[in-house]
């Protein structure tokens, strides 16, 4: 694959939070153009150190975000090249901190996500560290730390743009099954922006159990819209024009915990319509434990056949409310955290 | 579903081995443990001889956790072999850009050998020295039929290469440093046969279809400096001394690729030729990196200089071509030597 049918960007964040990269690009880019890119590692890595940076909660970590893309302008020839995007992030404890290895991919083929998630878990990220750690070992002072990691970077990098095309594989992990905490409903237009959450009331007690199981409301509530936004500037900044990303799923983990953000989209007269379940897994399983297929079904059924979303809510869970909390304006996620976050 | 474990994936036929090894044991009641699992091992076409088998083995059953016997590592030396033998298969239908030789050692630790390092520490004790995993590494999957594998001298060379780190008490895990250690060698030089296996399937074919369309064979217009090119890659990986004799054998065949025995030529006809083609082969064995500060026109440039000073030395400019090879080696030997230094 040429340089320019691909996005393809590997960002690497120490301890120190110190951010290294190693990004493909079409050698036809002007300087400001290579600067917009660069700005991407730091844009991207913001949100994963979110939690950490805020001290609320748990350092949760976001392992996944991808995004479908619709074609807006069919005249568009070179449009239909990107069919993938999405991100992947690894993250290791050490007793120094966290380190990040986090990459960004976006391609003409429907890939094998897991493939390349293990390879930058289970090699490219702890070679990085490996090396690190020998070489300090075995040459002191003399270590290039800069230089060192740069060639990880460009080894793994190598490795993830030889894995592609590999066709996406169904794996096991799809049949588990999840509880549903939450769900948004989202438009998005040329001078349209809604974002909704429902969950279940305010005084259930059931919030607070949610709450054990996510990051934050607050924080659920931001990253469909946050990062939708970020990938559709991502796609310009590469000159992709003409296609527009819709979050499609965003994995996030804490320890044992994890948490699927699930969005099913339709594109109606130029609004983006979406409706998103927020699951988590490490609830103890009830009846409304279900697979990620039947999930996926009653969105559809949502956006397509104009059921009505009381009736959708009661039948995912009947614990949620039909009540709608803004996520857009400050002062409604402000409301979200004071509110919905509230712990004691 | 659980992954699926790698006595799963690369199965071997222990009831039949054991019932082979048992009757080698009842054959040589007289001998001891180790000499009749190394008995057994050859038997099985497996390590290079007796002798290093046998020191091999003596060696690793010091540090097998408890519960394990020899045989059981004679096991996994023989599952080795199939995982050698699929690796290579996958080997030798990968295409790696720019036959990238970093790429193809990730890809090939990451495909096959990353599962298989958990899998054979579970049987080796915990606390034993990383070096000798990477030794390990070199003995199981080398190919017995090139070279000798000799554990003391293995286990010297990794030794400094690969310390054990140690967090407290706890050992700090450096395993892909560890892998690409005792099989970084082993997978470049097995990508290089498939690489030469395939360009020499294509000039057969070229050659077959040559035959096929003209009824003149034209004579080859230039040098082809393989083992150079080959030479050169092999060096810009593993950073290993090349000996004075290899770089000999590898220019005098560059030069034999076109200097033919009984034909006159002048040095004006191929000087050219020569500077194009050693600059060319030498630049394609480097790597990207390398590249990158070795541009194509600056090698052609040191050559140029050493067929210059070449030139100042001959008292004739029309010789045969054995006489133009002689003459020529001891110049280009020098050069790449300095060169490779360099690098």
């Amino acid at each position: 694959m040429k340089a320019e049918d691909i996005i393809l960007g590997l960002f690497y964040a120490d301890e120190d939070n110190l951010v290294f990269d190693k990004i493909k690009f079409s050698e036809k880019f002007n300087d400001m153009k290579i600067n917009d890119i660069k700005m991407l590692s730091y844009r991207f890595l913001g949100p994963v150190f979110l939690t950490a940076a805020t001290g609320l909660g748990n350092n949760w970590k976001i392992e996944f975000i991808e995004a479908s893309l619709s074609l807006h302008n069919k005249n568009i020839e070179e449009a239909d090249i990107l069919q993938s995007f999405f991100t992947l992030n690894s993250s290791i404890e050490t007793e120094e901190g966290t380190t990040n290895l986090f990459a960004l991919i976006s391609t003409p083929y429907t890939e094998d996500t897991k493939l390349i998630y293990d390879e930058i878990s289970n090699y490219i990220h702890p070679s990085i560290i490996q090396s690190k750690l020998v070489n300090e070992n075995l040459l002191g002072d003399r270590v290039d730390f800069n230089r060192l990691i740069d060639s990880e970077l460009e080894r793994g990098i190598n490795l993830i743009e030889y894995s592609l095309g590999a066709s996406r594989k169904s794996y096991w992990e799809e049949e588990q099954r999840y509880y549903c905490v939450g769900l948004i409903e989202r438009k998005t237009g040329e001078d349209l922006r809604v974002s909704n959450l429902f969950t279940c009331n305010k005084d259930d007690f059931l919030r607070k159990v949610f709450l054990d199981y996510i990051p934050s409301y607050y924080v659920m509530a931001i990253l469909p819209d946050y990062y939708e936004r970020l990938i559709s500037e991502t796609l310009e900044a590469y000159d992709k024009r003409g296609i527009y990303p819709n979050i499609r799923r965003i994995k996030l983990n804490y320890r044992d915990k994890k948490v699927v953000y699930l969005e099913e989209n339709v594109i109606e007269n130029g609004v983006s319509k979406s409706y998103g379940v927020i699951l988590v897994q490490h609830f103890e399983e009830t009846e409304e434990s279900k697979m990620i297929s039947y999930y996926k079904k009653n969105l559809r059924l949502l956006l397509d056949t104009n059921r009505d979303l009381k009736d959708i809510l009661a039948l995912i869970n009947p614990h949620l409310k039909f009540e709608r909390w803004g996520a857009i304006s400050n002062e409604d996620l402000d409301k979200i955290g004071l509110i919905l976050d509230k712990r004691d | 579903m659980e992954k699926i474990s790698v006595e799963e994936i690369y199965k071997i036929e222990k009831d039949k081995l054991l019932r082979y090894y048992e009757r080698i044991e009842n054959q040589f009641k007289n001998l001891e443990e180790a000499q009749i699992v190394s008995k057994f091992l050859v038997n099985q076409s497996i390590g290079s001889n007796y002798e290093d088998v046998y020191a091999t083995l003596l060696y690793f059953k010091k540090i097998l956790i408890e519960g394990r016997e020899l045989i059981d590592f004679a096991f996994e030396w023989i599952r080795a072999q199939k995982v050698r033998l699929q690796y290579k298969k996958y080997l030798s239908r990968a295409q790696y850009p720019n036959n990238n030789l970093s790429l193809a050692v990730d890809d090939c630790i990451f495909q096959f050998f990353l599962e298989y390092d958990k899998y054979i520490r579970s049987i080796l004790k915990k606390d034993t020295k990383e070096h000798n995993f990477s030794a390990l590494y070199e003995i199981f999957f080398s190919p017995y039929e090139s070279k000798n594998l000799n554990i003391k001298e293995i286990l010297e060379k990794h030794i400094d290469k690969v310390p054990t780190h140690f967090d407290g008490m706890e050992k700090i895990n450096t395993s892909i440093v560890i892998l690409r250690s005792g099989l970084s060698n082993i997978i470049v030089k097995d990508y290089e046969n498939v690489l030469f296996a395939r360009r020499e399937e294509k000039v057969k074919k070229e050659l077959k279809f040559k035959k096929k369309t003209t009824y003149e064979i034209k004579p080859d217009t230039g040098f082809k400096g393989l083992l150079i090119e080959r030479m050169v890659k092999t060096f810009c990986i593993s950073k290993e001394e090349i000996a004075d004799k290899e770089i000999e054998n590898a220019v005098a065949q560059f030069l034999s690729s076109y200097f033919k025995f009984g034909t006159l030529y002048d040095f004006d006809d191929f000087k050219e030729i020569l500077i194009y083609n050693l600059a060319d082969d030498i630049y394609s064995g480097l790597t990207e990196k390398l590249k990158q500060t070795n541009i194509l026109e600056n090698i052609k440039y040191l050559v140029l200089n050493v067929i210059t000073i070449f030139s100042k030395t001959i008292t004739s400019k029309r010789l045969d071509g054995m006489a133009w090879k002689s003459d020529l080696i001891p110049f280009l030997k020098e050069f790449i030597i300095k060169f490779i230094n360099n690098l």
